[in-house]
């Protein structure tokens, strides 16, 4: 087990990185091109995690990756993310249809005004993401190139044909559905009537926007299951995944929804879009009053996934502080206290686009449950 | 009686402008304090309440005759040890959920803290929703006393309301990014 093996070149490799409370997902999706889904730091050093990765691989991150993906605009899918696309000059910007809305646009804009000292929020991260693509666009470069592109249920974003070398590849949006979409208007249109006073805004619940993504290189077929949960409806969430025409076949590796929780199941996730005996990658969200996974949680995720299921980071421990008098202060006024990660996890796994069994290789704080 | 007067400046060395007549009486009762205030009371060893002392007081009537002692005064200070932004998250009856960010140390990851409603200053209560800002200052607070304590200040930030220039940046952004997105 070598970190610094890049992968083959007929190799599809989705490495999940996770330190507690944040995702990033880069894929190789063959012939070294690759696609970064979201993105988290790395707590040790600051740095976004897929940059970290790609310098020790090898990656030319300027010419290599072919597509920065925001799946949703939540803080811990989008630190760094802008900086992941600064270094990514040939990448194309992809992000929900559901950014395109006025509503949405409106809450961007918003953003900006509430001038937080450390303005990494993710609708700052955002707004700096599309920052970059205008200094592209006012480059001379085409919205083709540089996007934003804005995908749906059923969006190509990216097709390559089979060639001598390598294997056909396509990868698609899975959602969000027509309805979740026109639901969203409202949604932001009612976060949007409560802001008389400044203040920042927090997730909206059910997450049912996100940008699910399925990734088919030759045999090798992966699906990435953002935060998008159930749905309030058969017509959105992964109910209306199912119905997806983009479907790319059953996958070998599921990069599970909403850090395993509950709310995001629904058994045709395992059933319609899943292969027999699936991986399952697992990034935790180890914050709130019910951290996710939960211990139920992970024992359902184990009797579905029969090739493994495979987290990024344990729960963060007790918070120290190498001055006593503040962590003694902050214990007695505070109920709870926990960190939202401190060290990063990376779950690596790695299936030849000809169908043979996929590698899994941990790395960081990453265990198999 | 005691004259509010004369025991008023309580952090004199010596109580100026005492008249002869109150501090004779001073002289003769014992007071533990003044306007519900504690009060030592250090008497002069020559103060007596004899005819030809009373005969002195009134040829020197302001030389002092009762001395308090008072702490030296110096100015409030905060040492600030650590401090954090925070965003609330979420808000039950009780308590409230807190993301910090760190910013005496911003390598650190961010803190999840669940917070007594106890804890808010009363003041800031009614801006306490989900979204709303906070500093939480942990440190050493030395008051013109010279007390010498450990102390949490949670504090609400007041956001100003929308104004109009804040409101045309918003629309200005609004409109590049409607170009952006090539509508």
């Amino acid at each position: 087990m070598n970190l610094t093996v890049p992968p083959r070149a007929n190799e599809l490799e989705i490495s999940l990185f996770g330190p507690g409370v944040g995702e990033c997902v880069v894929a190789h999706i063959g012939g070294g091109e690759w696609l970064v889904v979201d993105s988290c730091l790395n707590p040790e050093s600051g740095e976004p995690a897929a940059l970290e990765y790609f310098k020790r691989i090898g990656v030319r991150v300027e010419s290599d990756v072919r597509y920065v993906v925001v799946s949703h605009w939540h803080d811990d899918h989008t630190r760094g993310v802008s900086r992941v696309l600064e270094a990514s000059k040939s990448a194309t910007f992809v992000c929900s249809t559901a950014v395109r809305q006025d509503e949405f646009k409106t809450l961007i804009a918003m953003s900006r005004e509430l001038n937080l000292k450390d303005s990494t929020t993710g609708l700052d991260e955002l707004n700096q993401s599309l920052r970059c693509i205008e200094e592209r666009r006012e480059a001379g470069r085409r919205k083709v190139d540089v996007g934003p592109k804005f995908a749906h249920a059923d969006s190509v974003i990216y097709r390559r044909d089979a060639n001598e070398t390598l294997a056909s590849c396509e990868v698609v949006a899975l959602s969000p559905s027509a309805s979740a979409l026109a639901r969203s208007h409202h949604d932001i249109g009612a976060l949007l009537a409560e802001r008389v006073a400044k203040r920042a805004i927090v997730n909206i619940t059910p997450n049912e926007t996100a940008l699910v993504i399925g990734l088919r290189f030759g045999q090798a077929i992966a699906i990435l299951g953002s935060d998008l949960e159930a749905g309030s409806s058969p017509n959105d969430g992964w109910g209306a995944v199912l119905r997806t025409t983009a479907k790319p076949g059953p996958g070998q590796v599921f990069k599970v929804p909403h850090h395993g929780s509950e709310n995001a199941h629904h058994d045709g996730q395992w059933t319609t879009l899943m292969a027999p005996s699936p991986l399952a990658l697992v990034t935790p969200y180890a914050t709130g009053k019910k951290p996710l996974p939960s211990e139920a949680d992970v024992v359902r995720l184990k009797q579905l996934a029969h090739g493994g299921v495979y987290v990024t980071a344990p729960r963060p421990g007790r918070v120290s502080f190498s001055d006593r008098m503040v962590e003694k202060t902050l214990n007695d006024v505070a109920k709870v206290v926990r960190s939202r990660g401190s060290r990063l996890g990376h779950v690596r796994v790695r299936v030849s686009s000809l169908k043979s069994s996929p590698t899994v290789e941990l790395f960081g704080a990453a265990f198999a449950a | 009686m005691v004259s509010a007067v004369a025991i008023s400046s309580m952090f004199d060395k010596t109580i100026e402008g005492a008249s002869e007549e109150s501090s004779i009486l001073i002289g003769r009762t014992e007071i533990s304090s003044v306007e519900g205030r504690p009060v030592s009371l250090a008497l002069s060893p020559e103060l007596e309440t004899s005819p030809s002392l009373v005969a002195q007081r009134v040829a020197e009537p302001r030389k002092s005759v009762v001395r308090i002692p008072v702490p030296s005064e110096q100015p409030y200070h905060f040492e600030l040890r650590q401090q954090w932004e925070g965003v609330v998250t979420h808000v039950d009856n009780d308590e409230i959920t807190v993301v910090l960010r760190d910013l005496t140390h911003p390598e650190r990851p961010d803190l999840e803290a669940v917070v007594s409603m106890d804890e808010v200053a009363h003041d800031d209560l009614a801006l306490v929703q989900p979204g709303a800002v906070l500093y939480w200052s942990i440190g050493y607070e030395t008051t013109t006393t010279g007390e010498r304590k450990r102390v949490s200040h949670i504090r609400f930030r007041r956001l100003p309301a929308w104004s109009r220039r804040a409101i045309a940046r918003v629309n200005a952004r609004i409109a590049e990014l409607t170009e952006l997105f090539g509508e």
